[in-house]
Order: structure tokens, then sequence, then C-alpha cells
């Protein structure tokens, strides 16, 4: 099987629908003849040309509004936010317009529009640039946030949000662009909603997303190698939430952590830590743990980032607790 | 320093005890550790110990009355120590203190039972002043896992020994307590109605087989006779004894070997995943102590739905060649002491789950009872047999004559499936069809189990 980088992979996916559906079209900042901040749209401009491959003028607001308006009038867009710290600009737009107008016309229109934008710590580049800001778009009714880890689950998964009529927030990571996994080259979706099981166990369940969810399978590992068997569970969606697999696996395990590199307050892995009281709570054996970001902007200066910033031995010593054994 | 001593908190729901005896005297020395008195709860007699040295300085609460906790009942100080007023006054109203008692006002206690090890530490105690030798009892700390688990198994959780973190009782501290204690074997349902009962399980513990909701009530009935009847085997025949048919005998085993003789059967299996239909199950039967959905209830709809699009299947042999039936019934077979009995549910395609459930169950009670009309065990077009509960994985059944198809159910039960490229724990049932070649052949008897199957597992597209 081909292996490819993770902005390959989107990069394929966008292309891929492209063709396939003239109603598909690309827009945001630097996305055209730069390629994308991060390289996720190189090369679109030269096989779509201008009119499916826009530059905008630096306005998040007028980015999502127009999307928004495009998704109404029958295209299918697929908008870029440079950053996930930029939706601020774009919120009205995005979660007062987009999220609530098919419910506000009574089904009467959709808005088949898919926000790409990428968030996470990393490289150094501090508040403005580093956060991870998930929780605020799962609370909003009428969008569904999606956040794969790997360049398999990238492609995958954005070409099903394209096709899907709901307006998606799809949040990259800037760590992983660069990151290569196997990617077949015949066409391929996965479906919304559905988690994927990184590694089999029965001691404690690890939860995670997006780049963390690699830290969670290297967390795994580690435990492994001290004779705790972590089963690692890769979200890939917050919304839908695959709540049943979680459950289940609770159900066998007992124990709970939760990593997420958004702060700790208020992070959308309490939603979770919620459900499983409410749904399993006599199979609880210990505290759920919550594995996050520290409560205070993130910081610039390299030690203090990686310190803010979960890492692998952080959730090895949340997962040692549930076990009693930190 | 004068220390007010109140009168502690012995247990999680010990509201008010009673001093029995006062051991120290007005103006004795006291050290840490000594026992100061004696008090009654409504549950033992246990031993109030001292924190603090010093001198009783006064004893303020009388034996033999019944006191709520956390009242004043004695002040130690130095010797000759002036009590202050105020606390001489609340001697005198001799009410209960504050609900939240400050740790280090309290008096510590321990069990009668470990008196004498209390008792020797005290002597040496002057070193280990500020530790008390058992702490105010406090709740009782279990993960929501260990007390489900406890509750399953039968186990006193206040009996178990946490090695948690902070002493909490996790699973596998219920699990080691389980194991040291002999277990029983019984059926889900005999554990469930001798909680309910309040029937001690392990006085019915009979070796070679499972304790059974019968053994429960008869032991509930009469508990001595219980021990007696776990002795006997089920069925208890006399060596070297023939025993005539009875009329039900000879009926089944002239139909189950004609059936046999000339039935050419086939046999279907199939693995449905039961998970989702479980889970529907549950949500339906939520809040119910009776009338609730059994799986056979579902698979008998299953059945009906799927005979009525297969009509090959839902037709009978007879001389000169098909007959096409109208009508989609299903029978379900009823296990009794002499033999079985095969109850038919009518159209159960046309009829809402919770009717059929009525129904099956209503028949189910009259075949156990005797009281089924001859037209009430006729004219089914296939039969349901369920082994699931005798934790039996598979079977091949015998054709009910007359019958096109009969079709045994297996345990639901967890087992590792391969879903998309991951490895799921799912509940999953073995179907086993039995079909008869004369009537249906292969592809189609197949695709009948088929459909059975995808409603099975997919039971929310159709359960109204």
């Amino acid at each position: 099987m081909p292996v490819i980088m993770y902005r390959e992979a989107i990069r394929d996916a966008l292309a891929e629908e492209m063709r396939r559906d003239p109603r598909v079209f690309v827009m945001g900042e630097d996305v055209a003849i730069y390629g994308g901040a991060y390289s996720a749209t190189q090369g679109l401009v030269q096989e779509f040309g201008e009119e499916r491959v826009r530059d905008t003028a630096i306005s998040e607001a007028a980015i999502a509004g127009a999307a928004t308006g495009a998704a109404m009038c029958g295209m299918r867009p697929v908008a870029e936010i440079m950053y996930v710290d930029f939706m601020t600009l774009a919120m009205d737009q995005f979660v007062n317009q987009a999220a609530k107008n098919r419910y506000m016309f009574g089904g009467k229109t959709t808005v088949p529009m898919v926000l790409r934008t990428e968030g996470g710590a990393g490289r150094c580049i501090a508040a403005h640039h580093s956060q991870s800001l998930e929780a605020w778009f799962v609370h909003a009714p009428g969008i569904f946030v999606v956040m794969p880890s790997t360049p398999y689950d990238a492609k995958g998964l954005l070409k099903t949000c394209i096709r899907d009529d709901n307006p998606i927030l799809f949040i990259e990571h800037k760590m992983l662009y660069n990151t290569k996994g196997e990617v077949p080259s015949e066409e391929y979706l996965i479906p919304l909603g559905e988690a994927a099981v990184r590694r089999s166990g029965c001691d404690v369940t690890i939860v995670s997303y997006s780049r963390m969810a690699l830290r969670a399978e290297e967390a795994g590992k580690t435990l492994a190698d001290e004779g705790i068997s972590a089963e690692v569970i890769d979200l890939r969606c917050l919304k839908p939430l695959d709540i049943d697999l979680i459950l289940e696996s609770v159900k066998k395990t007992g124990r709970l952590v939760l990593a997420s590199e958004a702060y700790k307050d208020g992070n959308f892995v309490c939603e979770i830590a919620t459900k499983v009281q409410e749904f399993a709570f006599d199979y609880l054996d210990a505290p759920i743990e919550r594995v996050c970001a520290a409560n205070c902007p993130v910081p610039m200066s390299p030690v203090l980032e990686d310190e803010a910033i979960p890492r692998a031995d952080k959730i090895v010593a949340a997962a040692k607790r549930t076990l009693g054994k930190a | 320093m004068i220390q007010k001593i109140m009168l502690p908190k012995l247990g999680e729901t010990v509201e008010t005890s009673t001093i029995e005896k006062w051991l120290k005297k007005e103006g004795d020395a006291v050290a840490v550790g000594d026992i100061l008195c004696e008090i009654t709860t409504d549950k033992a007699t246990l031993e109030v110990e001292s924190y603090h040295r010093g001198t009783l300085l006064k004893i303020v609460a009388p034996t033999g009355k019944e006191l709520p906790v956390g009242t004043l009942i004695a002040i130690l100080g130095d010797p000759g120590e002036k009590i202050p007023d105020e606390v001489l006054a609340e001697a005198a109203a001799a009410k209960p203190g504050s609900k939240s008692y400050p740790a280090t006002t309290y008096a510590a206690a321990s069990a009668a039972a470990s008196s004498a090890a209390a008792g020797s530490t005290a002597s040496a105690a002057g070193s280990i002043e500020a530790a008390p030798v058992v702490a105010p009892t406090g709740p009782l700390i279990a993960s929501p896992r260990a007390r489900r688990l406890a509750k399953e198994l039968g186990v006193a959780i206040e009996k178990v020994k946490g090695t948690g973190p902070g002493g909490r009782i996790v699973e596998a501290d219920v699990e080691a307590a389980s194991k040291a204690a002999p277990s029983v074997r019984a059926t889900p349902l005999a554990r469930k109605v001798a909680a309910q009962k309040g029937v001690d399980l392990a006085t019915l513990a009979a070796p070679g087989r499972k304790v059974t909701k019968e053994d429960v009530l008869r032991a509930k009935a009469t508990p001595e006779a219980a021990a007696e009847a776990a002795a006997q085997p089920r069925h208890a025949p006399t060596p070297g004894q023939v025993i005539p048919l009875s009329p039900m005998r000879r009926i089944i085993a002239e139909r189950m070997l004609e059936a046999k003789r000339t039935v050419p059967c086939y046999y279907l299996q199939m693995d449905a995943d039961m998970t989702d239909l479980a889970a529907l199950r549950t949500k339906l039967n939520a809040g119910r102590e009776s009338g609730k959905i059994t799986f056979n209830d579902f698979v008998l709809k299953a059945c009906g739905m799927a005979l009525r699009a297969f009509p090959v299947v839902n037709s009978r042999w007879v001389e000169g060649g098909i007959e096409r039936r109208s009508e989609a019934s299903v029978g379900l077979a009823v296990s009794l002491d002499e033999g079985l009995i095969v109850p038919v549910v009518r159209d159960v395609d046309r009829k809402p789950l919770r009717q059929i459930s009525q129904e099956a169950a209503d028949l189910v009670e009259r075949a156990r009872s005797r009281k089924l009309k001859p037209a009430e065990y006729q004219g089914g077009c296939m039969t349901l047999t369920n082994l699931g509960m005798y934790s039996i994985r598979s079977f091949i059944p015998i054709i009910n004559l007359g019958e096109s198809a009969i079709l045994g159910l297996g345990v639901i039960e967890d087992r590792v499936v391969c879903q998309q490229g991951c490895m799921r724990i799912r509940q999953i049932m073995t179907l086993t069809l039995a079909m008869d070649h004369r009537l249906v052949d292969g592809t189609v008897g197949a695709q009948f189990l088929e459909m059975i199957r995808d409603l099975l597992e997919a039971p929310q597209k159709w359960v109204e």
C-alpha cells in the first residue's frame, strides 16, 4: 500500500472529490498560489483553476459566511481557516448561521460545507496559534466535528465530510502534516461517528483523538512493557461520538483515561466522562482520569510548551493511578 | 489542656449509643489508647479509647442512657485544671454536639475483638500519640464496579479488605474475597430470585448441577426440605425398573422417530449479532417487573416475517403435493417434566411484539399447567426451540412432524468478532435451522435464515 503524508492525504481527498463533483470548490487564505499555509492544497489550482481554488481576503468572517451562502445555494464548499484560533472571527457565521439554518428554515435548506482548519501546539508559536478549541464547536448543535490522527483517516473522513449535508468542522493538527501512513490508492470512505481501537487491552481504556491519539498509542506501548494492558481508542470524530465503543471498552476494563491537547477546564473529554458515569457507573473501578493541557494560554517557550501539553509519560502516569500503581 | 470527649459515631448507621460502664473514674490518669468506657450500639458493644493523655476531670454522661452520637461525655485535662465555664455549661446541658466533629477532639474506638491488641499498644503509646489506633468509622470506600460485582457474586462488601488507592475496595478485592469463599453454581434467575426472597444460595448447593429457580422457591417453602432435595439427582431412576410410557412420552417417541425416518432434513447454521437487540430489549423492559419481552418473542416475530416473505417455507408436505399456508404461525417448544409440548403463536408477523410476548407467555404458562387446548398446539408452520439458558452454543433439533422447519437457538454470549478490521466483543447467538428438503432447497433455506438473522441484527427497523 502506498505510504503518503497526512497533508498529501488531505490534498488527494480534495482533488478526488473535486473531480467527482463539480459543485465542490476550495477557498481560503493562501490556498491557491501559495498552496496553503501547511501545504495541504498544493497543486490544486494548477489542476482546477482559480474559479474552483480561490484565494480570499484576510477575513475569516467573510470566508465562513461566503461558504455558508454558497452551500445554501447548492455548492459544496471546502473553506480553509488557517488556524483554529482564528475561528473566533468566523464564529457568528459558522455557529449562528451555518449550524442553525437547516433547523431554522424547517429543513428547506441544507448547509453542506466543510471548514478545514488546523490546531494544536508543537511549533512554539504561542497562544494565538497553538490552541485546541474543539470543545466550543462540539457544544453547538448542528455541527459535526472531525479530528483525524492518521493519513488514512484524514483522507477517508474528509471525503465523507465533503459528501455529507451538514456543516462540518474538520480540524487537522499542525504537527501531523508531515507524518506518514499507508493509504490505499483505491477509493474508500470512513463513516462519521466510528472510533478506532488502536490497541486492544483489558486493564485500562485510554481515549484520545488527533495528535494526542499517537501519544496515547505510545503510552499504550510503554504500559505494555510494564505488564499493563491498555485499550487505546482514537475517536476520529468528536461529533457524532462513538460512545458505544467507549462504553463497551470501559465495561471491560473498568478504568478510563481521557487524553486531550485542549485546556483542562471545560474540555470536550469532560462530556465523555459524564456520559460514562451516566451509562456505565457500575462498571467503574477507579475515578476517571483527565490528561489535558494546562489551564493557561499555550506558552511560547519550548520548555513551557512541552510542560503545558500532555506527553505520553503523563498518560502513562494517569493510567497507573487508575490501577493504584502510581 | 482541656479536651472534650464526645460520644463517637461507630458505624455509618449508628445515631445513638448507650454507655454501659465507665472504666476510668474522675481523677484517674489517662494515657493515649486507654479505654475510657464501654458503649453499646444497636449492633455491638465497643470500647471508647482516648486520643489524648491527661486526667479525667469530669464524667458528664451517665451510664445506661441512650445518647445521640456527638454528645459530650467526659472532660479531660491537666491535673487540677479548671474547666472553663462554657464547657461546664455544655456539660450541664448534655446535649448533642455539632454534627461535624473535628477529628482531634474525637475519641477513638476499637471493637471489643481487637481490644487486646489496642490495650497492649497503649503502654507504648507515648511515641505514637498522634496516631489513633482505629479511626472513627467513615463511609465504606468501594468503587461502583466493586459494589456491582459484590452484589452479583453475593459477597458482603463490608467484609472485603480494600487494596486500591486510599484503601478503596476495587474489583480485584471482591474477586479475591469471592474466590476465598466457596462459590455456588446457580442460574442467573436463581440468583435473582434468591436475592429477592432472601434465600442463601450456599445452603442449596448441589454437586454436579446448577441451583435453579425451582430449587430456590422450594427452599423458600420448606427450608429444611431443601438440603434433602439438593442431595437427590434431578431424575431418579430405580435401576432395572421399566417405566411404562406415559401418553405424552409415547407420542413424542413416535413423532420424533417418524420425523427422523421420513423427513429428509438439511441443516444450516449462522451467527446473529444480538448486541443491538439485547440493548433494545433492555430498553423496552426498563422499569417492568413482569410482562417482560423475551428474546424468544423477538425471534418468533422475525420467523413470522420471514415465513411471510418466503411462501415456499410457509407450506406443508401433504399427500399429493405441497400445501401453501395462509397464516404465518410459529410454535414454541416448552419443556415439561415428562416431555415437551409446542404451543403455537398465530399470525406472528401481523401482531405487535408486545402482543406476541403476552400471548407466548400465556401459552407457556398454560402449557406448564396442562391447560392447552388441542387447537393451541396444532397448525404451526415451524417451531422455535431454545437451549440457550443451559449454555448450549448450538444444537441440531428434529422437525416437528407436519412442519417445514425448526430453528434451534443457542446461548447469547460475548464473542470476539472481526468488524471492519477491528476486533470487537459482541453478543452472538448461533442459529441452527433444520429444513425439510422436500419443500425447500438449500439456496432458499439459506436466504430464509439470512432474513431471520438480518431482522435480529437490526430490530430497530421493525420493532414498533
